[in-house]
């Protein structure tokens, strides 16, 4: 797979991408999420 | 390159850090800030910041060279670090650490452990480790950073270490952690642009994707006929594992994945920066961006350090004599660090030399002004305030403590044996790991976890830690020299694995199990303190006793 001699490395090769692309999506889903006791801490600037 | 040229260059880019290190030094009008930015960092550089004090240049030119001399399974700790280091960091340490931090008005790792377990004396411990242990692995960066320098503008060894360390000093000392944070933003970007260039370039070189890796695949029969040390160790080629329980298999799951990849977790300088956002959502936009960062930056050099080997073994243009042919450790006379340089000033366009000087001269800066700046405020804050001024303000004593420890960090530099500066990494990621990584977790999650129990798994971390690193794991026990000295063996047990098992694997088991065990046993800390780190909300989530 992907000319990688071996399905360890390209396992480690995909799962390097799809690290980063669970953590893009966590992000982007949560990007103006804010938890409750954090609004309740910041006097209204989170 | 032409040496003056880059000077120029690298002139202009410490005047943007100047810059950047004065607008801190501007904002900086109390000890929350000087410490903990004001906790009101925008997510961009909070990101950056963390990814850039987290890689080093040792994980670019180090491991990069590593990954060209054993393969691409060094891709298992990139993923590691963008898993481990950034989505379970930020996710799972970062909002907690950032709400109970603030709760307990703590400014620092230590003081948040501290005040977690009612603890005066634990806050003086941790910085104590941090004091003893952090300046080695300063010192390693600092030593890279002026040896860079020595190559690139041919000038002294030690004015490039006073240099080096001059110009970091400055900006950490007046600017604090906001003149740290913007810069390391900077340099972040510098070396996301960097690497991904050089990532595009090796694949556009080399064919494409796919055509470059078929390419280093087919490569694997050179290793048992041009490299047979390392085919001994277990390398059976740069795009497949190495064999099951060889000496490099054990390096590589061990060291690299497990020791330096859940290392990370428990560093002070990278857990302080989840202070200094003002709320979660920060916290859920950085992880986006620091695991791009992570994938760009040490995805790109184990790769590339990889690939090289297909360059300088097929590629007859624009290869300097002698180089054409060759494996790239060959073509490195045998010295890792050198696979990625070489691979650069061979291979890239000259303008493209420049940005990646720059990029390496940022890995360096960067992580070293995180572990100044850390190690300065636990002389500072944590232990002389706590131990001789009480708790009278501030920035002058933690700037003090940020000069002394760049002091500590600057002699060790110069006095300590090249053996065991090359091994502080190993050894403050050790020590870490195993003194800290427990306790962080009990202090975020664990409301039955005793100060004790927290004393007991420190101690036995701490302990075990270093009895494997003087004792069992040959590397930093042949380079140490005490197990040698009192037994006349390099390592206490030399059966295979045992030597190349990092210490890692059985001392944080160890601290984990202390730690369990002692507070199983004693008195829980009090309910009004449990109260304030969680709150009724969350009290089920953090319930374990």
């Amino acid at each position: 797979m992907l000319g990688l001699g071996d399905g360890w490395v390209a396992a480690a090769f995909i799962a390097n991408i799809a690290a980063v692309l669970v953590c893009v999506v966590y992000g982007a889903v949560n990007w103006n999420r804010s938890d409750e006791e954090d609004d309740e801490g910041e006097d209204g600037q989170a | 390159m032409n040496a003056t040229l880059f000077g120029i260059t690298a002139l202009v880019y410490l005047l943007c850090i100047g810059w950047l290190g004065y607008r801190g030094y501007r904002r900086t009008v109390n000890h929350q800030d000087y410490l903990l930015a004001g906790r009101s960092v925008h997510p961009f550089v909070m990101a950056m910041s963390y990814g850039a004090a987290f890689i080093s240049t040792s994980a670019i030119v180090g491991f990069g060279g590593i990954a060209g001399q054993f393969g691409m399974g060094l891709l298992w700790l990139s993923f590691m670090n963008i898993a481990v280091g950034i989505f379970v960091a930020f996710v799972f340490f970062g909002r907690r650490t950032r709400r109970i931090g603030k709760a307990l008005d703590a400014h620092t790792f230590p003081e948040f452990i501290g005040r977690r377990f009612h603890s005066p004396g634990m806050k003086v411990f941790i910085a104590l480790v941090i004091f003893v242990f952090m300046p080695l692995y300063s010192s390693v960066v600092l030593i890279g950073g002026a040896r860079f320098l020595q190559s690139v503008l041919q000038m002294d060894y030690h004015v490039a270490l006073l240099l080096f360390a001059a110009v970091v000093a400055i900006y950490v000392t007046f600017g604090g952690l906001k003149g740290v944070m913007y810069v390391d933003a900077l340099m972040g970007s510098v070396m996301v642009l960097g690497l991904l260039a050089l990532l595009v370039m090796s694949y556009w070189l080399l064919g494409g994707v796919v055509e470059a890796h078929r390419e280093l695949t087919a490569m694997a029969p050179l290793v048992a006929e041009r490299l047979p040390e390392e085919a001994a160790a277990g390398h059976l080629g740069w795009t497949v594992m190495p064999r099951f329980h060889s000496v490099w298999w054990w390096t590589l799951v061990s060291s690299l994945m497990l020791g330096v990849g859940i290392g990370a977790l428990a560093q002070p300088q990278l857990a302080v920066r989840f202070m200094t956002v003002r709320s979660s959502r920060e916290l859920n936009r950085a992880t986006l961006i620091g695991a791009v960062f992570i994938l760009f930056t040490v995805g790109s050099a184990y790769v590339v350090g990889a690939l090289s080997n297909v360059f300088f073994y097929h590629s007859d243009k624009g290869i300097a004599e002698g180089v054409s042919g060759k494996l790239a450790i060959e073509a490195a006379g045998g010295n890792p660090d050198m696979v990625i340089p070489l691979f650069i000033s061979q291979a890239l366009p000259e303008v493209l030399l420049y940005i990646f000087a720059l990029t390496l001269l940022s890995a360096a800066m960067s992580t070293l002004s995180s572990l100044f700046h850390v190690t300065g405020s636990s002389i500072g804050h944590d232990l002389f305030r706590t131990l001789v001024r009480g708790e009278s303000d501030s920035i002058s004593i933690t700037r003090a403590g940020v000069v002394f420890g760049i002091l500590i960090s600057l002699v060790l530099g110069f006095v300590l044996p090249p053996g065991i500066i090359a091994r502080g990494t190993a050894i403050f990621f050790g020590v870490c790991a195993a003194a800290f990584l427990p306790t962080y977790v009990a202090a975020l999650y664990w409301r039955g976890a005793t100060a004790a129990g927290v004393w007991a798994s420190m101690g036995t971390g701490v302990g075990v830690s270093l009895f494997g690193l003087f004792f069992l794991h040959r590397k930093e026990s042949a380079a140490l020299g005490l197990c040698e000295f009192l037994t006349g063996k390099t390592e206490l047990i030399s059966t295979f694995p045992w030597p190349y098992v990092d210490s890692m694997i059985y001392s944080l088991p160890l601290a984990v199990l202390a730690l369990v065990v002692v507070s199983r046993w004693t008195t829980p800390p009090p309910a009004p303190l449990l109260e304030e780190c969680f709150p009724a909300g969350k009290r089920r989530a953090a319930s374990g006793k």
